[in-house]
């Protein structure tokens, strides 16, 4: 019988007794905020005890795009210390690897962790650290700060589901085209773009081009949403 | 995509590419044999995509400007080094 592989779990503190946020570890990291920064702290290689401070918006933005993607992209460098690399079933976190001045002085990280592990705990701490009213994924004119002490949450904006077509937009039993009544309203960047669909000429027995099953055999109206999808 | 542009297709009755494997548009020897699928007009926020082993037409009364995509073929000119590249 097989053993089930057991469940990563987050190692995290109590709340801070003031600022409200809970301390992270993962493996030799540890991760805590304040009402306005992340810090990161470490042993270096040469025994030194390291700590490196980001901007919390910085941060969890970076850290959203992470979780939310899976940490498909290759890299994410959250600024020119820390950062992610995806190796499809690990992950690499490291601190300082990429940056010169901390190689130099021997006290850059590289952590290579499965990726589950990195998961939970990035996922938790995007979970606790994101305030009521910001959404790390938005433009930062459209959501609220992420700046001050514990005050609610953004569950919702965190476990946002993403869209994808499995062939494209607007095609029969494929994601439906944006519009206001399914939540999916048209991009301020398209705001001074016609929504109107293109005009059609099929000839008898292409009625149904825009459904072909061939491939690149459709054509649909610019505005169809490509991943992200980000009903605003 | 600026102006109106309108894209004519032809279904080919022989397939010009027979290997499978080749990608990019390729240029149509002659008049296209083939029945005609239709046409569309698109303007600025639309987009067309093409139908693979299809002729496929652009036409416009006016000048207009459209992007196309399309994987490096045939018909392709590489000029970023050219363009972007002094040195």
């Amino acid at each position: 019988m097989n053993t089930p592989t057991p469940k990563a779990t987050a190692i995290a503190s109590a709340p801070h007794p003031v600022f409200g946020y809970r301390t992270y570890t993962l493996g030799k990291l540890e991760f805590a905020r304040d009402e306005y920064f992340a810090h990161i702290r470490w042993t270096g290689g040469n025994g030194k005890q390291c700590s490196h401070t980001l901007d919390i918006g910085n941060f969890l933005r970076a850290l959203m795009r992470d979780v939310a993607w899976g940490f498909f992209y290759g890299y994410v460098n959250f600024d020119d210390v820390f950062g992610t690399c995806n190796h499809y079933s690990s992950v690499d976190v490291y601190a300082g690897t990429y940056n010169g001045h901390y190689k130099e002085s021997g006290v850059d990280l590289l952590l290579n962790l499965p990726t589950d592990e990195v998961r939970v705990c990035f996922t938790e701490m995007l979970e606790d650290w994101t305030v009521e009213g910001f959404d790390p994924f938005a433009a930062p004119q459209e959501t609220g700060t992420p700046y001050g002490r514990k005050r609610g949450d953004n569950i919702k904006a965190m476990r946002w589901q993403r869209q994808l077509a499995s062939r494209c937009v607007g095609l029969k039993g494929d994601l439906a085209m944006r519009a206001d009544s399914n939540g999916y309203t048209v991009n301020r960047a398209f705001a001074d773009v016609p929504q109107d669909a293109p005009e059609l000429h099929p000839e008898p027995g292409f009625e149904a081009m825009h459904m072909y099953t061939e491939p690149k055999s459709v054509w649909v109206n610019v505005d169809a949403q490509i991943p992200p999808y980000h009903p605003r | 995509m600026d102006g109106d542009v309108e894209v004519h297709l032809v279904k080919l009755d022989v397939p010009q590419i027979t290997d499978q494997d080749k990608n990019g548009a390729v240029l149509v020897a002659d008049e296209p044999t083939g029945k005609k699928m239709g046409w569309m007009k698109l303007r600025r926020g639309h987009q067309g995509m093409l139908p693979a082993h299809c002729a496929y037409q652009f036409r416009a009364a006016q000048p207009a400007a459209l992007v196309m995509q399309t994987c490096m073929g045939d018909l392709s000119i590489q000029r970023w080094a050219e363009i972007c590249q002094a040195s």
